[in-house]
């Protein structure tokens, strides 16, 4: 087990990274999704109130 | 080089600083960076023959891959296979050679043996990226770090440029959007410098020995952090929004007067440990005689630089956004 990770430690860290960048990737679409609704609705409350 | 920097700003200002990315802007990111870390992490590192000599005079016994192609074989002799301008045979197996001589190039992993004064082969090194970066002794593996920590500095002082830019136009038009731009840029600005910080540490201590070195890089990146901690300090310390923001568009104005020195001139005329320090000597096929940067490194290198350009933009909008909405909801209530 110990030779299979000290023989492949570049794909190792590689596929770690990929994973990382994905959910940082995935975590800033939501947000970017969410902030998106929230800036519809304020402009929706805003013409309500004109 | 400057094309990819460039053109992750323009990119990354695409369509407006505030106005929410298009999808494909997001999806091209996202593929991009992928294929970013691909190219950091799957390339060999290969040492040339005057390096690989280099090594063997000095009787450093240390595993590190060699290019051979099939041109440069002089001769093969009693299992050993004879290099031209490589000072000593490479010693290996029959079918190994047999593997080496039909092949037009061959990546091969040695070690040099001192006492019986020939390389001995260790294995045949599949290449599935065709990039190759530099084998330097003091850096092995570790060259990498080149092609993440760097573009995250650099982002981190065009964060601070872009927070003093939008300091002045506060001072200039005094509306509220301004400050909320500068705000933010410093906060992402922060965060690079801190992410910088960690990379460069956790490099340190495997190349140094220890985390923390005290060394001139470290001191002035140590400094530039208190500096932009000070900044939100400042911030917080005062309730009226007005002065706040005046406050705080001065202090960025000053504070980024020290960013170039402590970044860019005090750490290359201060002798240190860092690469590209006074007297510094390790930066070797890395970094040419020329001053040019190895050219499958630069490619990397430069796809990094627009990655985490754009990645920065993309963090900012977010801010940006969230800071004008939140803005809008205290104004409203």
């Amino acid at each position: 087990m110990m030779e299979f990770f000290e023989n492949n430690t570049l794909y190792i860290v590689l596929i770690i990274s990929l994973i990382i960048w994905i959910g940082i990737a995935y975590y800033l679409w939501r947000i970017d999704n969410r902030l998106k609704k929230s800036e519809a609705m304020l402009i929706v409350k805003n013409e309500k109130k004109n | 080089m400057g094309i990819a920097v460039v053109g992750g700003i323009i990119l990354g200002l695409f369509p407006k600083i505030h106005i929410p990315k298009p999808k494909w802007w997001k999806i091209g990111l996202i593929i991009l960076l992928a294929i970013d870390l691909i190219l950091i992490f799957l390339p060999n590192t290969i040492a040339n023959i005057p390096y690989s000599n280099y090594l063997a005079e000095r009787g450093i016994s240390e595993n590190f891959n060699l290019k051979i192609e099939k041109s440069v074989i002089e001769k093969i002799e009693n299992n050993r296979i004879y290099i031209i301008n490589l000072s000593y045979p490479i010693s290996a197996s029959k079918s190994d050679i047999n593997k080496i001589s039909s092949n037009e190039k061959t990546i091969i992993n040695i070690t040099f043996l001192p006492e019986s004064k020939l390389f001995k082969l260790n294995k045949i090194v599949s290449n599935i990226v065709p990039l190759e970066y530099p084998y330097l002794v003091e850096l092995k593996e570790r060259v990498r770090i080149l092609l993440l920590h760097v573009p995250l500095a650099w982002n981190s002082v065009v964060a601070y440029l872009l927070s003093m830019i939008f300091a002045i136009f506060y001072l200039r038009k005094r509306e509220t959007y301004y400050d909320i731009l500068a705000v933010s840029s410093a906060g992402i600005g922060v965060l690079y410098t801190i992410l910088a910080t960690l990379t460069g540490m956790i490099w340190a201590k495997f190349n140094w020995g220890s985390f923390w070195n005290w060394d001139p890089r470290e001191t002035s990146i140590f400094l530039l952090l208190i500096i932009y901690f000070a900044y939100f300090a400042l911030r917080s310390a005062v309730d009226n929004p007005e002065t706040k923001a005046r406050l705080s568009a001065v202090y960025s104005i000053i504070a980024f007067i020290a960013v170039p020195f402590l970044i860019f001139i005090l750490p290359r005329i201060t002798t240190g440990l860092h690469p590209g320090a006074k007297g510094e000597g390790t930066a070797g096929p890395v970094i040419g005689s020329g001053g040019m940067m190895n050219f499958d490194l630069m490619i990397t290198f430069a796809l990094s630089m627009f990655c985490f350009s754009l990645l920065f933009f993309w963090i900012l909008n977010l801010k940006i956004r969230t800071e004008l909405v939140t803005n809008k909801l205290i104004e409203n209530n």
